[in-house]
């Protein structure tokens, strides 16, 4: 069984909370795709004054003239999302999650007995108020789109169970068109006259795949409660953080930047000792008047070192203006991966001790791959004709 | 450049070459040349004249066939042979089914050389292999699927190859994957693909000895005629 869990202000909060509280309401975030601005998210109130998600921002401040706008921030809202995820692994290692303007994580329960599902559902949910201030809404199904949609028409702070065999009773009148599906599709179902799931779901399934294609296939199968999509196992991305608290605010930039270095230089002994490097920065700067300023910048190559994390940070700094004096400084290291090879692993794997192999490659592979077996393998010189007692496999760790 | 230039060059370069070995210093021109002919060698002479060297460096190969075509030996051969001219390799276990005591002892595979991995899914095995081609040595991916059902494996497999094609061109690795007998595989994005079929079992004193195998080559870029080459596997007398 799969339970999805749904959170609908999830921007929203994120950027609510991030704002001082003596901001006003209305609030309202807003995406930009080139040279279009449009809405991501917008709080009940604006949505009350007929702001929707996608609308474009003049319209939005036509609508809701007060609201305040805030550009979205989409790596940040990834990173809260992940770290939820992180908190809900006790339930299960197959998670995943999409951010839109709500959040939705599914997580695979495996085979349970069926009691035992609906006891987790309502743990989950209590866990998942303890994680996020906003409702969240809990739909457990066999298949994952089916939890998906269970979760979204349930109502605030409920669980919505989706017995196996009666996907057909939620499904039947949801419109065939709120399906992401091609145009081509949509217009056959159109002209066939099919409205509704229930519509597709009652023809016969070879007709169905003949007239209609593999898109109506995966829908007809759906209806009938056949969803082959399965979890992906979650792994905790890696990333390191750290945050200076200046006991005065500071305006002089010289301080600023003396410590940013301090920052830089205990950054980079980190990664050496994890044997990773990162290819996300982010600078964030809070001032004393409680607004929050944050920079970050995707690198073409990883960097390790201590001189080009300080660069990074510096070329960072100077991309924020601030007025009042700060208050903290915090540096976020993101996508750490293995650093790239350097021409001195080559000479070092050309002349340098070869039989070290099984342990560099530990010391690189083990942090992504936590839930992968790597294995060293041992010959026994004694030949026995038990083949269990002729070679030994041992786990491989980073040192 | 005046003589006592070439001079000094020629003392710096006698130098590095006696302090960290002649391959430390080359031309780019041997180095390229050196780098674009590499082949693993399969250990079987007609199979690698059939395929112009061996199995082709920085690419993917399939080998393809069902129990006892002689599929596993011709892999556990080509690990030999890579460990044999100084590559490393990792062996991507889906089924956990690698004989390590039967690999070792019989085909002089290098234990500190090898790095075994029990993955769970074919997507953990990928995404392991993408950080493989990172590293910095000179090397051999096998991924042993060969009781995988096909059906279920051919979308993950034909996103995944795509994937890692570009990223293996420009590494120092190469990859083999061990696939069980099955029609789609010719749609994948392989330098070289082979079929292997058990033609006989041979005997010695009403024993089994070894086995002849056909191998089909299905797709090979660098020569495009598909070939039929029969090779005979001999079982090494530590089996018995």
């Amino acid at each position: 069984m799969i339970v999805a869990a749904f959170i609908p202000d999830f921007v929203i909060g994120l950027e609510r909370s991030a704002l001082p509280k003596s901001q006003p309401s209305p609030l309202l975030v807003y995406e930009v795709k080139g040279r279009r601005q449009t809405v991501l998210a917008a709080c009940p109130v604006a949505r009350q004054g007929g702001v929707m998600t996608g609308m474009t921002r003049t319209r939005a401040r036509a609508l809701c003239p007060e609201a305040l706008e805030v550009e979205a921030r989409p790596r940040y809202y990834q990173r809260r999302a992940d770290d939820l995820c992180a908190n809900l692994l006790p339930f299960s290692d197959r998670i995943e999650h999409e951010v839109t303007a709500g959040l939705t994580i599914w997580l695979d329960l495996g085979k349970q007995p069926p009691a035992d599902y609906s006891r987790v559902a309502q743990t989950l949910l209590t866990h998942c108020h303890q994680l996020t201030p906003g409702p969240v809404q809990i739909g457990l199904a066999v298949g994952r789109l089916t939890a998906r949609i269970a979760a979204m028409t349930t109502a605030s702070n409920t669980v919505r169970t989706v017995a196996p065999g009666h996907e057909t009773a939620l499904l039947a009148t949801m419109p065939v068109q709120q399906f992401q599906t091609g145009k081509r599709f949509q217009e056959q179902c159109g002209q066939l006259g099919i409205r509704t799931l229930a519509d597709l779901g009652g023809l016969p399934y070879n007709a169905v795949k003949t007239r209609l294609g593999d898109e109506g296939a995966q829908l007809h199968r759906l209806y009938q409660g056949v969803d082959r999509h399965t979890l992906q196992r979650f792994a905790i991305p890696l990333r390191e953080e750290i945050t200076h608290q200046f006991d005065i605010p500071i305006e002089e930039k010289t301080i600023i930047h003396n410590v940013l270095g301090r920052l830089a230089q205990r950054l980079h002994t980190r990664l050496i000792r994890s044997g990773l490097a990162c290819s996300d920065i982010s600078l964030t700067m809070t001032t004393d008047n409680e607004v929050v300023h944050t920079e970050s910048r995707t690198l073409r190559t990883p960097i390790q070192g201590g001189k080009a994390l300080r660069e990074e940070l510096e070329r960072l700094v100077s991309l924020i203006e601030v007025d009042n004096g700060i208050g903290s400084v915090s540096v976020l290291l993101d996508q750490l991966t293995p650093p790239v090879p350097q021409q001195l692993d080559f000479f070092d794997q050309l002349f340098g001790d070869s039989r070290t192999f099984v342990d560099a490659a530990a010391q690189r592979l083990c942090a992504r791959h936590q839930h992968t077996q790597l294995l060293r393998v041992t010959v026994l010189p004694e030949h026995s004709l038990v083949i269990e007692r002729n070679s030994i496999l041992t786990p491989v760790i980073a040192a | 450049m005046d003589s006592l230039k070439a001079a000094r060059f020629e003392a710096v370069r006698q130098a590095i070459h006696h302090k960290w070995g002649q391959q430390a210093l080359q031309s780019v021109r041997a180095y390229q040349a050196g780098t674009q002919q590499r082949t693993i060698l399969t250990g079987f002479p007609d199979l690698d004249a059939a395929l112009g060297g061996g199995i082709p460096h920085q690419s993917i190969t399939l080998l393809e066939g069902n129990a006892t075509s002689g599929m596993t030996s011709l892999a556990y051969h080509l690990i030999a042979s890579a460990h044999a001219n100084g590559l490393v390799c990792v062996y991507l276990d889906l089924s956990q089914t690698f004989d390590a005591d039967y690999a070792i002892r019989c085909y002089s595979i290098q234990e500190d050389q090898l790095l075994l991995v029990y993955a769970d899914d074919l997507a953990d095995a990928l995404a392991l292999a993408r950080d493989v081609l990172l590293l910095p040595y000179r090397g051999l991916i096998v991924l042993d699927a060969a009781l995988a059902e096909p059906v279920p494996l051919f979308p993950a497999l034909q996103s995944g190859f795509s994937r890692l094609k570009l990223p293996l061109r420009q590494s120092r690795w190469t990859l083999l994957a061990l696939l069980p007998q099955a029609a789609q595989w010719v749609t994948l994005p392989a330098a070289l693909h082979l079929g292997l079929q058990r033609s006989d079992w041979q005997y010695q004193n009403s024993l089994i000895s070894g086995l002849w195998s056909t191998v089909h080559v299905r797709k090979n870029q660098r020569q495009p005629d598909t070939q039929t080459t029969v090779i005979s596997i001999v079982f090494p007398d530590d089996l018995a």
